[in-house]
């Protein structure tokens, strides 16, 4: 293969894939080996097949890998669905901007903390019959419903799903101007066909090839969730990511390998779905033109219009609920059912909080920022040696590998991180700082490209070429036109990767080599304590640092282009 | 590890002569420790014991200058790393210096070589305990202790009721399953293998077999089904009584705790028998909550903190070990306002003044005389965990 060099971001992709790429690799073999027997630490040195026999006779199996599809599809079906819902049914529309102007705020909610609101909201002890308590006299003790943690996974089917509708209409909210949707709805409508028919037949199809990886992103983290499967899942038994987590925390080392070949099976399991998905696109584009043929586009009432209210209504009443509570628990001294608000307050968890919080606070400040700013300088790297190859009338085949960047979401981190801790500690890395940071932008940087890409190739080159042209000097026009034209997405994306360095919690205790601390080590230390009204502060505490840079995300630009009518909406 | 057995040898050899050369090594290992950085992987989820671990780093940084960091872990991912760090081939130098350990973990990296050696008998405070009267002490988890871990405090299951809604607290399985035919919905244990849903079984099995001498033997020399079917029937007859009738449980005591609190159960479980007196002190629990425990008494064992192979700083741990026994420590950790866990120290080895220190103590609402809880039940041996845990999942986790 001829590599070109002679341009110095040509080996940016490459190099990119390549130190992003190696912790998953390293680490896939440090945990495949394992789950052929091969274990020399706990004195297994010889390769058998036997962690695989254990893990399919393992009574839990069958019922696990039961629960993991039918959530996991279940949950990424209904987030996709819901989604779709939302845009047919509500974009454009006041309702629309006033879900996107709120999704900065919920992205920022951390995953557990939202599952534990959730739960408090939905249990039988719950706010809600609390609320239907203070009007029924039969429910002076909590009722013996089953309303949260379903044996069959209702309850996590939905908390995942409203986690992750906002994620994929974030997605959709940065490709849809590209596909000139607005133009496309006002052409069906003038021609007389509905909403529906524009998006079914016209939209979706090119939608749905541009938010294909984010949407593999989102059927990855629905199987192999292991925080929020703990809180919202069912028991008996839990999902298979649960069990793997469990072996691979057995007191009995063995067990290892029994999660490694579970880890393994997640992730074969993982990549016949997607490539079912794919599989599935052709017969179904074909089903759409003959749908098409046969004019069998259908002609129910617009039901989509109620159902997108429903759905905005849910997702915000969950969001808010979830943070008020949580809010609520920080402030309580005292809180027993059926009492809807705390019998006492107190600022004392607070107090006790800022005693601890210093250190972790700057590690993680220091660790988010610093991440985001890599990630984006990588991202921004690679997008615009795209950008060179477009004009340089080259294929934009090196860019082809960069969708490999992907790969850390869909693999189950607990597959992975254990395998390149050792090979860390071999090296003499382990338990530095730079080991940490190598290892969050593994996550970071994948999301920041998700997050970046989409807007940076919808951009109009030719106010590059009008700068180029008037200054004479490339740096000129790409420092002071192109990313301050791009400076809002750049801004989200950031936020986004901060946001994604914030909540790593096995890569900073795995790698970290427990050296250092960030909210989340803190905040999940507690969570595995009884004191709500802790967990309570520190998932604020975690929330609070996302949440500050997003809105400055979008403060920034607004300020920055507040005489700028044109630039002053990204979004149509 | 093979490079370590010599000494462990030599350790083991030693020991009888313990008592003449103690005071020189401590001598030797109180000096190497100055100065040194422990880092210690414990359990962090309440705020009470981080706060008590602080105090503790403070007073041997006065006492030693000894610098405790206390990494707020989970005792698995401590193991974890240190195992990764076998795996990787590093002897000397790892990243974990004292691990807060159950004895499941123990036992395990006990088998895999993945401990320092025997310590204990070098620490002068190791002598305070009461080893006679707590058999526990030295075979944790039924595997002998061998001066690898340091006891650090004494651990009972106790049950936790709301008197708010029990009249009569139920003090025997049988009686159990009673309240629960009389209050459906209203009891539940951890899933298996959580450690408290373990223990819980192992109880429940003790009782109903009255303490078979077969459980303290390896599980392969009894026939199991036979001793298990009593078990596997009262659990059949109690799961449909349970919280979300037996088909949903909780992963640990602390959420057994919150469940109590909302008054989704009223009846919990807890490996401290002065877990509920120190949840009313801090708001954690209503002032309703009482401690019960079965007139056969239950199911008690030690917990322990000890040093992996390749610890970076072993002095350094051990002077935090050693203090951690101490007296001063021990008192103001049994202290129900501090954190209300009970100590590993004979009375009767203490000094007038060191004594009054614990008879001081408050007591607390909820919390049983040393006569109620006299009645400890030793553990199964420690091969029954492992079958038990694989028919319970067969039965109810599939």
């Amino acid at each position: 293969m001829t590599l070109r060099l002679s341009h110095p971001l040509a080996i940016i992709p490459w190099l990119t894939v390549a130190i992003f790429l190696t912790p998953v690799i390293l680490g896939l073999v440090g945990t495949w080996l394992p789950a052929f027997g091969w274990f020399p630490a706990i004195g297994l040195d010889r390769l058998s097949l036997a962690p695989w026999s254990n893990l399919f006779s393992h009574p839990s199996f069958p019922g696990a890998l039961r629960h993991t599809l039918v959530t996991g599809l279940g949950a990424a079906a209904l987030a996709l669905v819901s989604t779709a819902l939302l845009l047919i049914g509500a974009y454009p529309s006041a309702l629309f901007s006033w879900l996107e102007k709120s999704l900065a705020p919920i992205l920022s909610i951390p995953h557990a903390a939202f599952a534990i609101g959730m739960s408090f909201l939905l249990v039988p002890s719950g706010w809600l019959v609390r609320l239907l308590a203070l009007m029924s006299d039969r429910l002076d003790r909590p009722p013996l419903w089953s309303t949260f943690q379903d044996p069959h996974g209702i309850s996590l089917i939905v908390t995942l799903a409203l986690k992750e509708i906002p994620f994929l209409l974030l997605m959709c909210l940065a490709i849809l101007p590209t596909l000139k949707a607005q133009q496309t709805l006002w052409l069906a409508n003038s021609l007389g066909h509905s909403n529906r028919f524009a998006w079914l037949w016209l939209i979706f199809p090119q939608l749905y090839r541009q938010i294909r990886l984010p949407f593999f992103a989102v059927l990855a983290y629905s199987l192999t969730v292991v925080d929020i499967a703990v809180i919202a899942g069912p028991t008996t038994p839990a999902t298979l990511a649960v069990l793997i987590t469990q072996w691979f925390n057995d007191p009995d080392l063995s067990q290892r390998t029994v999660g490694a070949a579970g880890a393994a099976t997640l992730l074969m399991l993982l990549s016949l779905i997607m490539a079912g998905a794919l599989l599935l696109e052709n017969p179904l584009r074909r089903l759409r033109s003959h749908c098409l043929e046969r004019r069998l586009s259908g002609h129910w009432p617009a039901w989509e219009k109620p159902m997108a209210r429903l759905i905005s209504f849910v997702l915000l009443f969950f969001y808010a609920a979830a943070l008020l509570i949580t809010l609520i628990w920080g402030l309580a001294a005292q809180w027993r059912y059926p009492d809807v608000l705390p019998s006492r307050f107190s600022l004392d968890k607070v107090a006790h909080s800022l005693t601890q919080l210093s250190d972790p606070l700057w590690c993680t400040l220091l660790l988010a920022t610093l991440s985001a700013l890599l990630a984006i300088t990588v991202v921004v790297g690679c997008l615009e040696n795209e950008v060179r190859l477009k004009y340089g009338g080259q294929k934009v085949r090196g860019q082809k590998i960069l969708v490999l960047l992907y790969l850390p979401l869909l693999i189950p981190q607990i597959a992975f991180i254990f395998g390149f801790q050792v090979w860390l500690i071999r090296v003499g890395l382990d338990g530095t700082f730079v080991a940490l940071l190598w290892s969050h932008l593994v996550f970071v940087v994948p999301y920041v490209f998700l997050t970046l890409s989409g807007p940076y190739r919808q951009f109009d080159d030719r106010f590059s070429w009008l700068a180029l042209s008037l200054t004479g000097r490339r740096a000129h026009s790409f420092w002071r036109i192109k990313l301050i034209i791009l400076l809002r997405p750049i801004l989200y994306a950031f936020a986004t990767g901060f946001a994604v360095s914030i909540a790593q919690y096995l890569p900073t205790i795995f790698v970290g080599a427990g050296r250092f601390a960030t909210l989340t080590t803190e905040a999940v230390a507690l969570a595995s304590g009884s004191d709500r009204r802790l967990m309570a502060v520190m998932a604020l505490w975690q929330q609070l640092l996302p949440l500050i840079v997003f809105a400055l995300a979008t403060l920034i630009p607004a300020y920055r282009f507040r005489h700028r009518r044109a630039m002053s909406q990204t979004v149509s | 590890m093979i490079q370590r057995t010599p000494f462990r040898l030599l350790a083991t050899t030693l020991l009888s002569t313990v008592t003449l050369v103690g005071a020189a090594d401590w001598q030797d290992i109180s000096n190497q420790a100055k100065g040194q950085t422990v880092y210690f992987h414990a359990w962090g989820g309440d705020e009470h014991i981080n706060s008590y671990i602080q105090w503790a780093g403070e007073r041997v940084q006065e006492d030693y200058g000894v610098t405790v960091k206390h990494v707020k872990n989970v005792a698995p991912n401590a193991v974890n790393q240190v195992l990764s760090e076998k795996a990787a081939g590093k002897q000397t130098g790892g990243a974990v210096d004292l691990i807060w350990i159950n004895g499941e973990n123990f036992a395990n990296m006990k088998a895999n070589d993945l401990l320092y050696g025997a310590f204990t008998q070098d620490l002068p405070n190791y002598r305070l305990v009461d080893t006679e009267h707590k058999p526990t002490t030295l075979f944790d988890f039924t595997t002998p202790v061998d001066n690898l871990e340091a006891p650090w405090g004494m651990a009972q299951l106790v049950f936790m009721y709301d008197s708010q809604y029990v009249a009569q607290a139920p003090t025997s399985a049988q009686e159990l399953l009673t309240f629960a035919q009389n209050n459906p919905g209203r009891f539940t244990y951890p899933a298996l293998p959580a450690f408290h849903g373990t223990t819980f079984v192992k109880q429940i099995l003790s009782e109903l077999t009255e303490q078979n001498p077969a459980l303290y033997a390896p599980v392969a020399l009894a026939d199991f089904d036979a001793i298990t079917a009593s078990l596997w029937q009262y659990l059949d007859a109690l799961h449909p009584l349970m919280w979300q009738e037996g088909k949903t449980f909780t992963d640990g005591a602390p959420r057994m705790k919150q469940l109590l609190n909302d008054g989704e159960i009223a009846i919990s479980l807890s490996f401290n028998p002065f877990d509920a007196s120190n949840a009313i002190a801090n708001g954690d629990l209503p002032d309703t909550i009482r401690t019960y425990i079965h007139r056969s008494g239950t199911i008690g064992n030690t917990h322990f903190v000890t040093i992996p192979y390749n610890a970076s700083n072993p002095q350094g741990a051990m002077v935090f070990a050693n203090f951690l026994m101490s007296p001063e420590a021990q008192a103001r950790k049994a202290n129900t306002t501090v954190w209300g866990d009970p100590t590993v120290l004979a009375m009767a080895k203490l000094s007038n003044a060191q004594r009054k220190a614990f008879t001081d103590l408050p007591m607390g609402v909820a919390t049983l005389s040393n006569e109620q809880l006299a009645k400890v039940l030793l553990e199964p041996h420690a091969s029954w965990v492992a079958a038990i845990e694989q028919a319970w999942l067969s039965r109810y986790s599939q």
